[in-house]
């Protein structure tokens, strides 16, 4: 999924106008975006919603309340989730501030609990874990594999560079150690990586700039805060013509070869090549 | 006692539950007050789903305020349900 894009789970014209902007997935936002004393509502509004409104072909996930915050919110936030759970529109739940494997045991368990009680079957919700915490991301490795529950890991790097002292809209190469090891652990289990959201809304540009970044270091799509970022991510986390072609080449030159090796333009196509290739044809569809 | 619940923006409804049963105030059964610009046309199904969310939570006696931006009726009826668990919560006897 190339695009996640975030709403404000306190808000019935974001939430039912979300899946109109082309993104691949929505993530109602039960956290930050969500006042202390408005989550109560949210959860009901969100919850009402999720049952009766049609989102389209858009991923649905919720991203709840930390479960490291002072208010056991995200306990409230699960059964919410849960009761608005279907076979046919599975709904994921974005974790926050994930610092270890510990909290994924503990999702784990009230997950089993919501899922028995709302007759879901066991291991039927999945997970995004969002690592914003220099902890997290060292960690990052351990929580990847902690559950089959974990569809995917993803970066938060507004409180990351908060806690590092690091300028958040400074030079891109700040971020590139957080950035590879999240998607390195990511792809070391096969789950997604998605990397953080660009705050600076009006700063296209520099959005396209910084989702690129992501793409090169491995990241498979991206949070979005604003709906004018849906299409420059969608863009840049597609394939190009001239990679499919390539693709396209690559396999037909390997086609027949008896040791799996052929070359093409002067460059040698191996098995990796190939396989690359294969991905990238498996991608675009 | 009365709480609310919503907000003023467009497509939402901001809704306020008043228990009748402790202010002395005679109303044994729901009352419902809806401001709405598309009232001459959705009035009616306004108040089936308002009445809808009610009977859903054993609701029997009640004023609901509603001043509705055009809110969907899922809006509409969780703006409901999350003013009557507030003002239960704060001790309301609805």
């Amino acid at each position: 999924m190339r695009s996640w894009l975030y709403c404000p789970a306190d808000s019935p014209k974001k939430i039912i106008n979300a899946g109109i902007y082309g993104a691949d997935g929505i993530v109602f936002d039960l956290e930050d975006s969500v006042a202390s004393e408005a989550k109560d509502q949210a959860r009901i509004l969100l919850g009402e919603l999720l049952k009766t409104y049609d989102f389209g072909d858009a991923h649905l996930a919720v991203r709840i309340n930390s479960m490291n915050a002072d208010e056991e919110h995200w306990r409230e936030d699960l059964s919410v989730c849960a009761e608005a759970y279907s076979r046919e529109k599975p709904l994921m739940i974005r974790l926050p501030k994930v610092e270890s494997p510990d909290d994924i045991r503990l999702i784990c368990e009230e997950l089993c609990t919501v899922e028995k009680c709302c007759g879901i079957v066991s291991g039927s919700i999945r997970l995004q874990c969002i690592l914003e915490t220099p902890l997290g991301v060292e960690n990052a490795f351990l929580i990847a594999r902690a559950s089959k529950r974990i569809q995917a890991i993803s970066f938060g790097a507004e409180d990351y560079c908060t806690i590092m002292g690091i300028k958040r809209y400074g030079e891109a190469f700040v971020l590139d150690y957080p950035r590879s090891r999240i998607s390195a652990a990511a792809a070391a289990f096969g789950i997604e990586a998605y990397d953080t959201v660009w705050g600076a809304y009006k700063d296209i540009e520099g959005l396209r700039a910084d989702a690129q970044r992501g793409r090169d270091l491995g990241f498979c799509g991206k949070s979005v805060i604003h709906p004018d970022q849906v299409q420059v991510v969608n863009e840049v986390y597609s394939w190009e013509e001239k990679d499919v072609l390539w693709a396209e080449k690559v396999i037909s030159a390997a086609a027949g070869k008896a040791n799996g090796v052929a070359g093409l333009d002067g460059i040698m196509v191996d098995k990796p090549v190939l396989e690359r290739a294969r991905r990238i044809i498996r991608e675009s569809d | 006692m009365e709480a609310s619940a919503g907000t003023g923006e467009k497509m939402d409804a901001w809704v306020t539950v008043y228990d009748t049963s402790i202010n002395g105030d005679p109303l044994n059964s729901i009352e419902i007050e809806i401001s709405s610009p598309v009232e001459s046309l959705f009035g009616s199904a306004q108040q089936v789903t308002v009445l809808k969310m009610l009977d859903m939570l054993e609701v029997h006696r009640c004023l609901v305020k509603i001043e509705d931006a055009h809110a969907i009726d899922t809006v509409l009826a969780a703006r409901v349900k999350a003013a009557v668990l507030r003002l239960r919560r704060a001790g309301g006897a609805v």
